[in-house]
């Protein structure tokens, strides 16, 4: 059964080299890989905002698009893989034709991370990786349960792999939270960096590129020498 | 607003309610030891309560003495109160004290001289009780007042002593919410002395309540 | 009304204490201790949250079996459909009574009907007794946290102001400066005719009321006045003693990581003959003050909270500003709820904007409330709120999103164009949107291929 490629709308436009790497792990492990060329954004944004209609739509178009497929779905990001899994139904609870679609979409969806390490990967070791450091981005933390497989994922390819004190602290992304209060949330934003620094470790990674993109802009900013890589990356070998 | 203009606000409001379903267990966790004794020992000293043990009524009354000069070293003035069922349950306390140098303090409250009577009352620094139920759970001993039983006791003093029978103290609070008698107006479960830790979260004992709680167990 | 946002800008400009972020980790790492030596916290968690919300969804009668418990036992009680009710009622009983000095337990509800203010007003003076609400109050200011109400304050602030308002000698010292603040309120204490307390929880079956304190302040103030009002919000209530107990175990847990408090007071009535002590007089106030509405609402469910202050220590924003620029009652993340949904989101919607949704106040919540969905029900109710360019930019988005053709050609537009607009894979210029972030951060630029089109070019 082919699996199904969720890269969502970040990684389309911004970080296109983590579905790249996506793409690679799961042909790696065994997987026949499919993109649905149609899809856009799962409507996560909006929905966090609170636009609801504009979420709908969203939701409504990626149900279409993911429903209509067959095989688990992948999704390289926390934040919008809780989307599917939990805010689409929640969403559309009041919606029998697509609520019925959005909780079967939900049960075929997965974490990339959280499939990979169901799945059993073996872990192919990645040559003279730098020391590296985990953050546990919130909606893969606290809505999927996400810590424990990307951590292990990580050991099990020979990753230089120190824990990072605060690593379930937000980073103060948050979407709309970011431009809403900019200046809280870039406090927050300096205190895992400060964290991230004093954890000693040369990259950062995590399963989610909104929180990474967002801590990359003050490492560079900081002039750090710092990386910053989504755990896809890390695990195909482009560490660099 | 009359009472039933109030609960016809909040019946009307029920109604429009967007609520949770609701979805969970129908009883709590029972909490309960082994060795419900020795835990509380421990418990109870996690909370700064120093605790004593034992055998007998009159080494109670021994082992409250040692405790009680320990802590009034160097204190002229020497008043307490007590609650007067000790008289029967460590026999020969009161005696002891009084030879001590103690001297018992009338704590009843009059309706009409409240303030004069707490002028009295607040001199003292010494007050005995002992607890209806205590919790191994979380080394706590509860207090029900009623008459013979005064709040000051446990309240306005700086050493809190308790003689506890040991057959006393039960596992959890909900098994001491059940055992004790709630016919009287106050009910206090005391666990460990006054503290608080509002500056800094710097730990400090006896704020408004007792510095000092000590329990003599019995048995 | 000055914007939170300014005000947090106001508070980055002068120092946000250090002793707010380290006050708030403490108590958290306490609640974590205090759980895993606890193997009973996740189910007794589980069946707090349906004793509220059993509660809750009954809560009319549960009101009315409580009055009747508490008027059987020689209280009295007093409905108050607003603060001003609230207030005159229990201004006219110190009146009647010829009160002059009130001793008070920490409370949040008499914070939000400024009982205080009222009382002063009538010529009474209003002594809070709780350490660090005294200390708030000889400051002039509002408390920070709904449990630790001084958090905001070092205690070099602390020693200085204690020798500047009670003239005397400083001191830093946390024990010197409490056994200052003993001996000043303790004559105070014991000459004061009315003690006003807040309520934890009341027993709607004992018609009692449980106040928990650590210093014993709560038990002094309904012990030593002749008059205790207890004032309470009208959902603070369970129906049994053995549900006070699912919530007591809980409470403290998750508020210092204690067992339970110093003092659970249950306090069941004025004190009854025979009696060497106590109150010859008690007084329930129950307060609705817009909780009825919050009741009639989408976020009924922010009644359940038993006021443990567990969230704002798990917050990072609480952590980063303190409590002082909600600028309200309750702040934090429970703050973010209930000030809006009780004083009206067209005048509070900033403040549900004003979460990243981290999900950490939902992690630790003893009750369990989902205040991240809560926050996303409000933030729908008040989109009218949000920038237009914000407003447009996402309806323009959702527009595209539907479209997959278009949203192909415009990313792809997007990408091939981004490398004008970037360097090194970064933004030259950000967009006005974004201003905010340059502050501290920098902006990474589109890809110069989308992986859309890498992945048609793969196939092919």
């Amino acid at each position: 059964m082919p699996v199904q490629l969720f890269v969502t709308c970040l990684v389309n436009s911004l970080y296109p080299d983590v579905g790249k790497a996506t793409v690679a792990l799961l042909e790696r492990a065994g997987h026949e890989v499919e993109f649905p060329v149609d899809q856009t954004c799962c409507g996560q944004p909006s929905f966090n905002g609170g636009f609801a209609a504009e979420a709908k739509q969203q939701a409504r178009q990626t149900l279409d698009v993911l429903d209509a497929t067959e095989g688990p779905i992948v999704v390289p990001s926390g934040s919008c893989a809780a989307m599917i899994i939990h805010h689409n139904p929640e969403l559309l609870h009041d919606d029998p034709d697509y609520l019925a679609k959005a909780e079967r979409v939900a049960a075929r969806t997965h974490e990339l991370t959280q499939f990979l390490a169901a799945d059993g990967d073996p872990g192919t070791p990645v040559a003279g990786a730098a020391t590296t450091t985990y953050h546990a981005s919130c909606h893969a933390l606290r809505w999927l349960g996400v810590l424990e497989e990307p951590k292990r994922l990580l050991d099990d390819a020979g990753v230089d792999r120190i824990e990072l004190a605060g690593e379930d602290e937000c980073c103060g992304f948050g979407g709309l939270f970011s431009i809403k209060a900019p200046e809280v949330s870039g406090a927050m934003m300096n205190t895992k960096i400060d964290q991230i620094e004093a954890s000693g470790a040369e990259v950062v990674v995590g399963v989610d590129v909104s929180c990474l993109l967002h801590i990359a802009g003050g490492l560079r900013r900081r002039g750090s020498t710092i990386r910053v890589r989504h755990v896809a990356e890390m695990l195909a070998g482009d560490a660099e | 607003m009359e009472r039933e203009q109030f609960l016809g606000r909040v019946q009307a409001a029920l109604r429009g309610a967007v609520l949770p379903e609701i979805d969970g267990p129908e009883r709590p966790p029972q909490v309960t030891f082994a060795d419900p004794v020795h835990r509380f020992v421990e418990t109870a000293a996690a909370v700064d309560a120093q605790v004593t043990r034992a055998d007998s009524a009159p080494e109670a009354v021994a082992a409250a003495l040692r405790l009680v000069d320990a802590t009034a070293a160097g204190q002229d003035d020497r008043g307490y109160v007590a609650w007067e069922e000790l008289d029967s349950l460590v026999p020969g306390l009161f005696d002891r004290l009084a030879a001590g140098g103690w001297k018992r303090i009338d704590a009843t409250v009059g309706t009409d001289s409240r303030y004069e009577d707490h002028g009295r009352i607040g001199a003292a620094s010494l007050g005995v009780t002992t607890a209806d139920v205590a919790i191994a759970a979380t080394g706590s001993v509860v207090l029900a007042h009623g008459p013979g039983r005064p709040r000051s006791a446990s309240l306005l003093v700086a050493h809190h002593l308790v003689l506890l029978p040991v057959e006393r103290i039960v596992s959890s609070l909900h098994e001491a919410m059940a055992r004790v008698e709630w016919d009287t107006s106050n009910v206090v479960a005391i666990t460990g002395p006054s503290r608080t830790g509002d500056i800094e979260s710097i730990l400090t004992l006896g704020v408004h309540g007792p510095r000092h709680l000590s329990i003599v167990l019995i048995g | 009304m000055t914007t939170f946002r300014n005000r947090v800008q106001d508070a980055f400009a002068t120092g946000v204490p250090i002793a707010i972020d380290r006050g708030a980790r403490g108590h958290y790492d306490k609640r974590v201790k205090a759980a895993a030596v606890f193997p009973q916290m996740e189910d007794m968690r589980d069946r707090a949250r349906v004793i509220r919300a059993e509660v809750i969804a009954s809560l009319d009668e549960v009101l009315a079996e409580f009055a009747d418990a508490v008027a059987a036992r020689g209280g009295k009680v007093f409905f108050a459909a607003d603060a001003a009710e609230a207030n005159d009622y229990i201004v006219n009983l110190a009146r009647a009574e010829g009160v002059s000095r009130a001793v008070k337990v920490k409370s949040m509800v008499t914070e939000e009907i400024e009982l205080n203010a009222a009382l002063e007003a009538a010529g009474i003076e209003a002594v809070e007794t709780d350490l660090g609400e005294f200390i708030v109050q000889l400051a002039g200011e509002k408390p920070s946290h709904i449990i630790a109400p001084v958090l905001h304050k070092d205690r070099y602030a602390v020693g200085e102001l204690l020798a500047e308002q009670l003239g005397v000698p400083y001191t830093d010292d946390p024990t010197e400066l409490n056994d200052i603040a003993r001996k000043h309120l303790r004559s105070r204490f014991l000459s004061a005719e009315m003690g006003i307390s807040g309520v934890n929880m009341a027993v709607a079956e004992d018609g009692a009321v449980a106040l928990v304190t650590n210093e014993g302040n709560g038990r002094l103030c309904t012990t030593a006045p002749q008059i205790h009002v207890a004032v309470m919000g009208m959902e603070r209530l369970v129906r049994t003693r053995d549900d006070l107990a699912v919530i007591l175990e809980v409470l403290a847990r998750s508020a210092t990581g204690q067992g339970l408090s110093v003092y659970t007071n249950i306090v069941t009535g004025p004190r009854r003959s025979g009696e060497p002590d106590g109150p010859d007089q008690f007084h329930v106030v129950i307060v609705d003050n817009g909780r009825s509405a919050t009741l009639g609402s989408r976020v009924a469910e922010i009644l359940y909270c038993i006021r443990c202050g567990a969230c704002l220590n798990a917050c990072p924003v609480y952590r980063h500003v303190g409590g002082h620029p909600y600028a309200t009652t309750y702040p934090g993340p429970i703050g973010k709820v209930l000030t809006p949904s009780l004083y009206g989101l067209e005048e509070w919607h900033e403040l549900p904007a004003t979460s990243s949704l981290c999900g950490a106040c939902q992690e630790v919540c003893p009750v369990r409330i989902d205040i991240p969905k809560l926050l996303v029900e409000l933030r729908q109710q008040s989109t009218g709120h949000m920038p237009r360019s914000i407003r447009v930019g996402l309806a323009g988005f959702a527009w595209v999103s539907t479209r997959p053709r278009l949203y192909r050609t415009l990313t792809r537009f997007v990408a091939f164009f981004g490398r004008w607009w970037s360097k090194d894979g970064w933004l030259r210029h950000v967009p006005f949107l974004l201003r905010g972030w340059r502050i501290d951060r920098d902006v990474p630029a589109p890809a110069p291929e989308t992986f859309n089109d890498w992945w048609r070019k793969r196939g092919a």
